[in-house]
Protein backbone atom coordinates (compact mmCIF):
# COMPACT_ATOMS: atom_id res chain seq x y z
CA UNK A 1 0.00 0.00 0.00
CA UNK A 2 2.26 2.63 1.18
CA UNK A 3 4.81 1.96 -2.16
CA UNK A 4 1.51 2.22 -4.17
CA UNK A 5 1.24 5.42 -2.48
CA UNK A 6 4.84 6.12 -3.10
CA UNK A 7 4.37 5.46 -6.96
CA UNK A 8 1.79 7.10 -7.29
CA UNK A 9 2.98 10.47 -5.86
CA UNK A 10 6.33 10.22 -7.53
CA UNK A 11 4.52 10.20 -11.08
CA UNK A 12 2.11 12.68 -9.84
CA UNK A 13 4.55 14.76 -8.82
CA UNK A 14 7.25 13.93 -11.57
CA UNK A 15 8.78 17.40 -11.92
CA UNK A 16 9.76 17.56 -7.98
CA UNK A 17 11.01 13.89 -8.40
CA UNK A 18 13.03 14.97 -10.83
CA UNK A 19 14.53 18.02 -9.09
CA UNK A 20 15.35 16.34 -6.07
CA UNK A 21 16.88 13.14 -7.91
CA UNK A 22 20.09 14.92 -8.62
CA UNK A 23 22.33 11.95 -8.92
CA UNK A 24 20.57 9.99 -11.25
CA UNK A 25 17.05 11.74 -12.83
CA UNK A 26 18.17 15.29 -13.18
CA UNK A 27 22.05 14.78 -13.38
CA UNK A 28 24.27 17.87 -13.75
CA UNK A 29 26.42 16.60 -16.20
CA UNK A 30 24.66 14.05 -18.04
CA UNK A 31 20.79 15.58 -18.31
CA UNK A 32 21.41 19.31 -17.65
CA UNK A 33 25.32 19.93 -19.68
CA UNK A 34 26.84 21.33 -16.61
CA UNK A 35 30.06 21.39 -16.36
CA UNK A 36 30.52 20.60 -19.80
CA UNK A 37 34.22 21.89 -20.63
CA UNK A 38 36.58 20.29 -17.47
CA UNK A 39 34.47 17.14 -17.85
CA UNK A 40 34.86 17.04 -21.96
CA UNK A 41 38.59 18.27 -21.98
CA UNK A 42 40.50 17.31 -18.63
CA UNK A 43 38.02 14.43 -17.17
CA UNK A 44 40.59 12.15 -19.38
CA UNK A 45 41.61 9.73 -16.95
CA UNK A 46 40.58 8.22 -12.71
CA UNK A 47 43.43 10.91 -11.60
CA UNK A 48 41.99 14.10 -13.19
CA UNK A 49 38.50 13.37 -12.53
CA UNK A 50 39.75 12.88 -8.63
CA UNK A 51 41.31 15.70 -8.92
CA UNK A 52 38.12 17.56 -10.35
CA UNK A 53 35.74 15.91 -8.13
CA UNK A 54 37.72 17.15 -5.07
CA UNK A 55 37.37 20.58 -6.33
CA UNK A 56 33.80 20.54 -6.80
CA UNK A 57 33.47 18.61 -3.18
CA UNK A 58 35.44 21.56 -1.75
CA UNK A 59 33.48 24.10 -4.24
CA UNK A 60 30.19 23.46 -4.82
CA UNK A 61 27.98 23.24 -1.46
CA UNK A 62 30.31 26.17 0.37
CA UNK A 63 29.74 28.42 -2.36
CA UNK A 64 25.83 27.70 -2.52
CA UNK A 65 25.45 28.25 1.09
CA UNK A 66 27.28 31.30 1.53
CA UNK A 67 25.49 33.03 -0.97
CA UNK A 68 22.42 31.32 -0.04
CA UNK A 69 22.67 33.09 3.39
CA UNK A 70 24.00 36.35 2.19
CA UNK A 71 22.59 37.30 -1.41
CA UNK A 72 18.76 37.26 -0.36
CA UNK A 73 17.87 40.42 -0.88
CA UNK A 74 20.08 41.19 -3.70
CA UNK A 75 18.41 41.96 -7.90
CA UNK A 76 19.55 39.16 -10.44
CA UNK A 77 22.17 41.41 -12.08
CA UNK A 78 23.99 42.46 -8.29
CA UNK A 79 23.82 38.84 -7.88
CA UNK A 80 25.46 37.74 -10.72
CA UNK A 81 28.47 38.95 -9.71
CA UNK A 82 28.74 38.26 -6.14
CA UNK A 83 27.67 34.39 -6.96
CA UNK A 84 31.48 34.35 -9.23
CA UNK A 85 32.88 36.48 -6.67
CA UNK A 86 31.90 33.56 -3.37
CA UNK A 87 32.59 31.18 -5.84
CA UNK A 88 36.50 32.69 -6.60
CA UNK A 89 37.40 32.93 -2.76
CA UNK A 90 36.32 29.70 -2.33
CA UNK A 91 38.20 28.18 -4.80
CA UNK A 92 41.41 30.13 -3.93
CA UNK A 93 41.08 28.53 -0.84
CA UNK A 94 39.98 25.06 -2.12
CA UNK A 95 42.99 25.36 -4.41
CA UNK A 96 45.68 26.45 -1.78
CA UNK A 97 44.13 23.68 0.11
CA UNK A 98 44.55 21.17 -2.62
CA UNK A 99 48.24 22.39 -3.33
CA UNK A 100 49.29 21.57 0.33
CA UNK A 101 47.73 18.10 -0.30
CA UNK A 102 49.06 17.13 -3.33
CA UNK A 103 51.93 19.48 -4.05
CA UNK A 104 52.09 20.93 -7.91
CA UNK A 105 49.49 17.45 -9.04
CA UNK A 106 47.04 20.30 -8.19
CA UNK A 107 48.07 22.39 -11.22
CA UNK A 108 47.61 19.24 -13.22
CA UNK A 109 44.31 20.83 -15.28
CA UNK A 110 45.87 24.00 -16.27
CA UNK A 111 42.78 26.27 -16.76
CA UNK A 112 39.90 23.90 -16.27
CA UNK A 113 40.28 24.09 -12.33
CA UNK A 114 39.80 27.77 -12.29
CA UNK A 115 36.88 28.06 -14.96
CA UNK A 116 34.93 26.17 -12.24
CA UNK A 117 34.26 29.26 -10.53
CA UNK A 118 32.39 30.43 -13.29
CA UNK A 119 30.75 27.30 -14.31
CA UNK A 120 26.75 26.89 -14.49
CA UNK A 121 27.48 24.15 -12.12
CA UNK A 122 28.50 26.38 -9.56
CA UNK A 123 26.82 29.63 -10.04
CA UNK A 124 23.96 28.79 -12.24
CA UNK A 125 21.49 29.66 -8.94
CA UNK A 126 21.99 33.59 -9.69
CA UNK A 127 19.44 33.13 -12.19
CA UNK A 128 17.05 32.19 -9.64
CA UNK A 129 14.71 34.76 -8.08
CA UNK A 130 13.09 32.02 -5.24
CA UNK A 131 15.25 32.29 -2.13
CA UNK A 132 16.95 29.16 -0.90
CA UNK A 133 16.78 27.97 3.03
CA UNK A 134 20.17 27.39 5.15
CA UNK A 135 19.04 23.58 4.60
CA UNK A 136 17.67 23.41 1.26
CA UNK A 137 21.04 24.91 -0.30
CA UNK A 138 23.16 22.32 1.73
CA UNK A 139 20.86 19.49 0.64
CA UNK A 140 20.76 20.56 -2.95
CA UNK A 141 24.58 21.51 -2.82
CA UNK A 142 25.70 18.06 -1.79
CA UNK A 143 23.26 16.13 -3.77
CA UNK A 144 24.48 18.35 -7.13
CA UNK A 145 28.12 18.00 -6.33
CA UNK A 146 27.05 13.46 -5.81
CA UNK A 147 25.74 13.66 -9.08
CA UNK A 148 28.82 15.62 -10.45
CA UNK A 149 31.29 13.36 -8.87
CA UNK A 150 29.77 10.05 -10.17
CA UNK A 151 29.51 11.46 -13.62
CA UNK A 152 33.09 13.13 -13.83
CA UNK A 153 34.76 9.35 -12.60
CA UNK A 154 32.75 7.05 -14.66
CA UNK A 155 33.74 9.12 -17.51
CA UNK A 156 37.18 9.52 -16.19
CA UNK A 157 37.64 5.52 -15.53
CA UNK A 158 35.28 5.12 -19.35
CA UNK A 159 37.68 7.36 -21.28
CA UNK A 160 41.05 6.19 -19.55
CA UNK A 161 39.85 2.54 -20.18
CA UNK A 162 39.12 3.34 -23.79
CA UNK A 163 42.18 5.55 -24.54
CA UNK A 164 45.10 3.32 -22.26
CA UNK A 165 43.57 0.38 -21.82
CA UNK A 166 43.93 1.61 -18.18
CA UNK A 167 41.62 1.91 -15.34
CA UNK A 168 43.25 4.18 -12.04
CA UNK A 169 46.91 3.40 -14.01
CA UNK A 170 46.15 -0.33 -13.98
CA UNK A 171 46.89 -2.14 -17.03
CA UNK A 172 43.63 -3.92 -18.15
CA UNK A 173 44.05 -4.65 -21.95
CA UNK A 174 47.55 -3.68 -24.02
CA UNK A 175 45.58 -2.43 -26.81
CA UNK A 176 43.63 1.25 -26.58
CA UNK A 177 40.34 0.62 -28.08
CA UNK A 178 39.66 4.13 -28.68
CA UNK A 179 42.74 5.89 -28.74
CA UNK A 180 40.83 9.86 -29.51
CA UNK A 181 38.75 9.30 -26.21
CA UNK A 182 41.25 11.39 -24.31
CA UNK A 183 41.04 14.67 -26.91
CA UNK A 184 37.79 16.60 -26.49
CA UNK A 185 36.01 14.98 -29.20
CA UNK A 186 36.28 12.11 -27.69
CA UNK A 187 34.99 13.82 -25.10
CA UNK A 188 31.80 14.91 -26.57
CA UNK A 189 31.46 12.27 -28.37
CA UNK A 190 31.48 9.67 -25.21
CA UNK A 191 29.61 12.26 -23.31
CA UNK A 192 26.77 12.47 -25.79
CA UNK A 193 26.54 8.16 -25.75
CA UNK A 194 26.69 8.00 -22.16
CA UNK A 195 23.89 11.11 -22.34
CA UNK A 196 22.12 9.32 -24.27
CA UNK A 197 22.35 6.01 -22.41
CA UNK A 198 21.34 7.85 -18.99
CA UNK A 199 18.44 8.72 -20.73
CA UNK A 200 16.86 5.80 -22.04
CA UNK A 201 17.86 4.51 -18.35
CA UNK A 202 15.77 7.49 -16.92
CA UNK A 203 12.48 7.25 -19.63
CA UNK A 204 12.48 2.88 -18.66
CA UNK A 205 12.36 4.22 -14.90
CA UNK A 206 9.52 6.03 -15.72
CA UNK A 207 8.03 3.34 -17.98
CA UNK A 208 8.55 0.87 -15.07
CA UNK A 209 6.49 3.61 -12.61
CA UNK A 210 3.93 4.10 -14.69
CA UNK A 211 3.29 0.40 -15.26
CA UNK A 212 3.37 -0.85 -11.69
CA UNK A 213 1.23 2.20 -10.55
CA UNK A 214 -1.71 1.10 -13.66
CA UNK A 215 -0.61 -2.45 -11.77
CA UNK A 216 -2.08 -1.35 -8.38
CA UNK A 217 -5.12 0.49 -10.15
CA UNK B 1 58.01 52.57 -38.52
CA UNK B 2 56.08 51.47 -40.65
CA UNK B 3 57.62 48.18 -40.59
CA UNK B 4 56.54 48.01 -36.72
CA UNK B 5 52.99 48.57 -37.30
CA UNK B 6 53.12 46.25 -39.96
CA UNK B 7 54.34 43.72 -37.63
CA UNK B 8 52.10 44.75 -34.80
CA UNK B 9 49.06 44.48 -37.36
CA UNK B 10 50.26 40.93 -37.86
CA UNK B 11 50.63 39.80 -34.62
CA UNK B 12 47.03 41.14 -33.68
CA UNK B 13 45.52 39.36 -36.89
CA UNK B 14 47.47 36.39 -36.45
CA UNK B 15 46.65 35.46 -32.89
CA UNK B 16 42.59 36.53 -34.14
CA UNK B 17 42.39 33.84 -36.96
CA UNK B 18 44.31 31.18 -34.36
CA UNK B 19 41.85 31.93 -31.68
CA UNK B 20 38.80 31.57 -34.54
CA UNK B 21 40.14 28.59 -35.82
CA UNK B 22 42.95 26.24 -34.61
CA UNK B 23 42.43 27.66 -30.91
CA UNK B 24 38.68 27.83 -30.95
CA UNK B 25 37.19 28.30 -27.67
CA UNK B 26 34.49 25.83 -28.28
CA UNK B 27 35.40 23.40 -30.67
CA UNK B 28 39.29 22.85 -28.79
CA UNK B 29 38.93 23.42 -25.52
CA UNK B 30 35.04 23.35 -24.46
CA UNK B 31 35.14 26.80 -22.56
CA UNK B 32 31.71 28.42 -22.34
CA UNK B 33 30.05 25.56 -23.88
CA UNK B 34 27.72 24.96 -20.89
CA UNK B 35 27.00 28.52 -20.84
CA UNK B 36 26.38 28.56 -24.80
CA UNK B 37 23.97 25.74 -24.54
CA UNK B 38 21.84 27.48 -22.23
CA UNK B 39 21.51 30.38 -24.21
CA UNK B 40 20.68 28.60 -27.36
CA UNK B 41 18.00 27.13 -25.54
CA UNK B 42 16.75 30.11 -23.85
CA UNK B 43 14.16 31.99 -25.99
CA UNK B 44 14.77 35.03 -24.07
CA UNK B 45 18.37 35.03 -25.46
CA UNK B 46 19.60 36.19 -29.14
CA UNK B 47 22.55 34.43 -29.89
CA UNK B 48 23.99 37.00 -31.70
CA UNK B 49 22.85 40.01 -29.39
CA UNK B 50 24.59 37.19 -26.43
CA UNK B 51 28.14 37.22 -28.07
CA UNK B 52 28.49 40.81 -29.19
CA UNK B 53 27.93 41.69 -25.52
CA UNK B 54 30.68 38.97 -24.91
CA UNK B 55 33.01 40.24 -27.23
CA UNK B 56 33.07 43.64 -25.78
CA UNK B 57 33.31 41.97 -22.17
CA UNK B 58 35.99 40.14 -23.62
CA UNK B 59 38.03 42.86 -25.07
CA UNK B 60 37.54 44.98 -21.78
CA UNK B 61 38.13 42.50 -19.19
CA UNK B 62 41.03 41.06 -20.98
CA UNK B 63 42.61 44.75 -21.05
CA UNK B 64 41.60 45.22 -17.43
CA UNK B 65 42.90 41.92 -16.54
CA UNK B 66 46.51 42.35 -18.49
CA UNK B 67 46.83 45.23 -16.36
CA UNK B 68 45.52 44.18 -12.89
CA UNK B 69 46.73 40.68 -12.48
CA UNK B 70 50.91 41.49 -13.03
CA UNK B 71 50.49 43.99 -9.95
CA UNK B 72 49.63 40.85 -7.67
CA UNK B 73 52.97 39.32 -9.04
CA UNK B 74 54.95 42.27 -8.00
CA UNK B 75 52.72 42.37 -4.72
CA UNK B 76 54.00 40.71 -1.41
CA UNK B 77 51.43 38.29 -2.29
CA UNK B 78 53.37 37.17 -4.76
CA UNK B 79 53.67 33.69 -3.34
CA UNK B 80 49.75 33.19 -3.40
CA UNK B 81 48.94 34.94 -6.90
CA UNK B 82 47.89 31.46 -8.59
CA UNK B 83 45.13 31.31 -5.61
CA UNK B 84 44.01 34.48 -6.20
CA UNK B 85 43.93 35.35 -9.94
CA UNK B 86 40.48 33.92 -10.18
CA UNK B 87 39.78 36.64 -7.50
CA UNK B 88 41.15 39.41 -9.51
CA UNK B 89 39.94 38.14 -13.06
CA UNK B 90 36.32 37.74 -11.53
CA UNK B 91 36.69 41.26 -9.96
CA UNK B 92 37.77 42.79 -13.42
CA UNK B 93 34.63 41.18 -15.26
CA UNK B 94 32.61 42.83 -11.91
CA UNK B 95 34.09 46.20 -12.27
CA UNK B 96 33.37 46.19 -16.57
CA UNK B 97 29.34 45.05 -16.32
CA UNK B 98 29.20 47.57 -13.38
CA UNK B 99 30.38 50.34 -15.47
CA UNK B 100 28.59 49.19 -18.66
CA UNK B 101 24.95 48.71 -16.71
CA UNK B 102 25.35 52.21 -15.30
CA UNK B 103 26.25 53.42 -19.13
CA UNK B 104 23.57 51.86 -20.31
CA UNK B 105 20.95 52.48 -16.76
CA UNK B 106 21.62 56.49 -18.05
CA UNK B 107 21.45 56.52 -21.71
CA UNK B 108 18.59 53.91 -22.58
CA UNK B 109 14.67 53.81 -21.78
CA UNK B 110 13.89 52.19 -18.88
CA UNK B 111 11.62 48.86 -21.11
CA UNK B 112 15.16 48.71 -23.30
CA UNK B 113 17.34 48.48 -20.53
CA UNK B 114 15.51 45.51 -18.64
CA UNK B 115 15.04 44.30 -22.55
CA UNK B 116 19.26 43.55 -22.80
CA UNK B 117 20.14 43.47 -18.74
CA UNK B 118 18.97 39.73 -18.93
CA UNK B 119 21.50 38.90 -21.98
CA UNK B 120 23.94 40.95 -20.45
CA UNK B 121 24.01 38.90 -16.76
CA UNK B 122 25.11 35.81 -18.55
CA UNK B 123 27.51 37.31 -21.07
CA UNK B 124 29.58 39.40 -18.68
CA UNK B 125 30.75 36.13 -16.71
CA UNK B 126 31.21 32.69 -17.98
CA UNK B 127 34.35 30.36 -18.76
CA UNK B 128 34.84 31.62 -22.39
CA UNK B 129 35.90 34.63 -21.02
CA UNK B 130 37.43 33.82 -17.58
CA UNK B 131 39.57 30.56 -19.38
CA UNK B 132 40.41 33.25 -22.43
CA UNK B 133 42.09 35.29 -19.91
CA UNK B 134 43.75 33.00 -17.56
CA UNK B 135 45.29 31.34 -20.87
CA UNK B 136 46.66 34.63 -22.12
CA UNK B 137 48.08 35.34 -18.56
CA UNK B 138 49.41 32.06 -18.46
CA UNK B 139 51.35 32.11 -21.41
CA UNK B 140 52.59 35.38 -21.11
CA UNK B 141 51.22 37.40 -24.27
CA UNK B 142 51.42 40.96 -24.41
CA UNK B 143 49.55 43.71 -24.94
CA UNK B 144 48.67 43.42 -28.69
CA UNK B 145 48.59 39.48 -28.25
CA UNK B 146 46.53 39.67 -25.41
CA UNK B 147 43.98 41.91 -27.01
CA UNK B 148 44.09 39.91 -30.51
CA UNK B 149 43.70 36.71 -28.99
CA UNK B 150 40.90 37.72 -26.73
CA UNK B 151 38.96 39.04 -29.59
CA UNK B 152 39.86 36.03 -32.01
CA UNK B 153 38.45 33.82 -29.01
CA UNK B 154 35.28 35.36 -28.69
CA UNK B 155 34.53 35.85 -32.47
CA UNK B 156 35.29 31.76 -32.50
CA UNK B 157 32.50 31.55 -30.01
CA UNK B 158 29.86 33.44 -32.11
CA UNK B 159 30.94 31.46 -34.82
CA UNK B 160 30.80 28.19 -32.96
CA UNK B 161 27.44 29.16 -31.41
CA UNK B 162 25.46 29.63 -35.37
CA UNK B 163 27.22 26.50 -35.87
CA UNK B 164 25.81 24.56 -32.97
CA UNK B 165 22.14 26.33 -33.23
CA UNK B 166 21.64 26.03 -36.56
CA UNK B 167 22.85 22.13 -36.33
CA UNK B 168 20.43 21.61 -33.04
CA UNK B 169 17.32 23.38 -34.85
CA UNK B 170 17.94 21.10 -38.07
CA UNK B 171 18.91 17.87 -35.76
CA UNK B 172 15.96 18.15 -32.90
CA UNK B 173 13.42 16.47 -35.10
CA UNK B 174 11.43 12.93 -35.13
CA UNK B 175 13.77 11.00 -37.07
CA UNK B 176 16.52 10.75 -33.65
CA UNK B 177 15.64 8.10 -31.95
CA UNK B 178 13.76 10.02 -28.54
CA UNK B 179 16.87 8.86 -26.43
CA UNK B 180 19.32 11.36 -28.49
CA UNK B 181 17.39 14.14 -28.87
CA UNK B 182 18.43 17.43 -27.06
CA UNK B 183 21.60 17.15 -25.32
CA UNK B 184 23.19 13.73 -26.88
CA UNK B 185 23.09 14.72 -29.86
CA UNK B 186 23.94 18.12 -30.13
CA UNK B 187 27.16 17.09 -28.24
CA UNK B 188 27.90 14.26 -30.90
CA UNK B 189 27.60 16.99 -33.36
CA UNK B 190 30.03 19.29 -31.64
CA UNK B 191 32.29 16.57 -31.69
CA UNK B 192 32.00 15.68 -35.32
CA UNK B 193 32.69 19.59 -36.08
CA UNK B 194 35.52 19.29 -33.08
CA UNK B 195 37.57 16.70 -35.16
CA UNK B 196 37.01 18.48 -37.89
CA UNK B 197 38.94 20.92 -36.53
CA UNK B 198 41.19 18.78 -34.96
CA UNK B 199 42.13 17.02 -38.28
CA UNK B 200 42.76 20.80 -39.92
CA UNK B 201 45.75 21.96 -37.20
CA UNK B 202 47.32 18.58 -36.84
CA UNK B 203 45.72 17.30 -34.19
CA UNK B 204 48.21 19.76 -31.88
CA UNK B 205 47.50 23.47 -30.20
CA UNK B 206 48.80 25.83 -32.38
CA UNK B 207 50.13 28.09 -29.21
Amino acid sequence: MDRQKKIHEELLNWDDTVRRRKITLSNPVFIKGLALAPIAVAATTFKNSFILSLMVIMLLTPTRVITSLITRRMSVPLKTFFYPLVSALVFGAAYYAMYRMMGVTAFSLGVYLPILVVDPLIVKNFEKTRKESFLYSVINGLRNTAGFVLACMLLGCLREFLAFGTVAGIQLMSVSLLPMADKPFGGYLIIGLVSAVWSLCVNLYKEKLIKEDAMYE
Amino acid sequence: MNSTLMNTLFTFFSYSVLAIGAENVIFARGLGLSTGLRMINDPRKDTIYFCTALTGFQLINSILAYLVVPLVYRSPLAGYARFITPVIIVACCAVSFIVVVLVLGFTLKRSAFKKIIYSLTGASINSAIVGTIILSLGRGFNFVETIGFGLGSSIGYLLAMMLISEGERKINHDLVPQNFRGLPITLIYISVLALAIFGLTGNTMAL
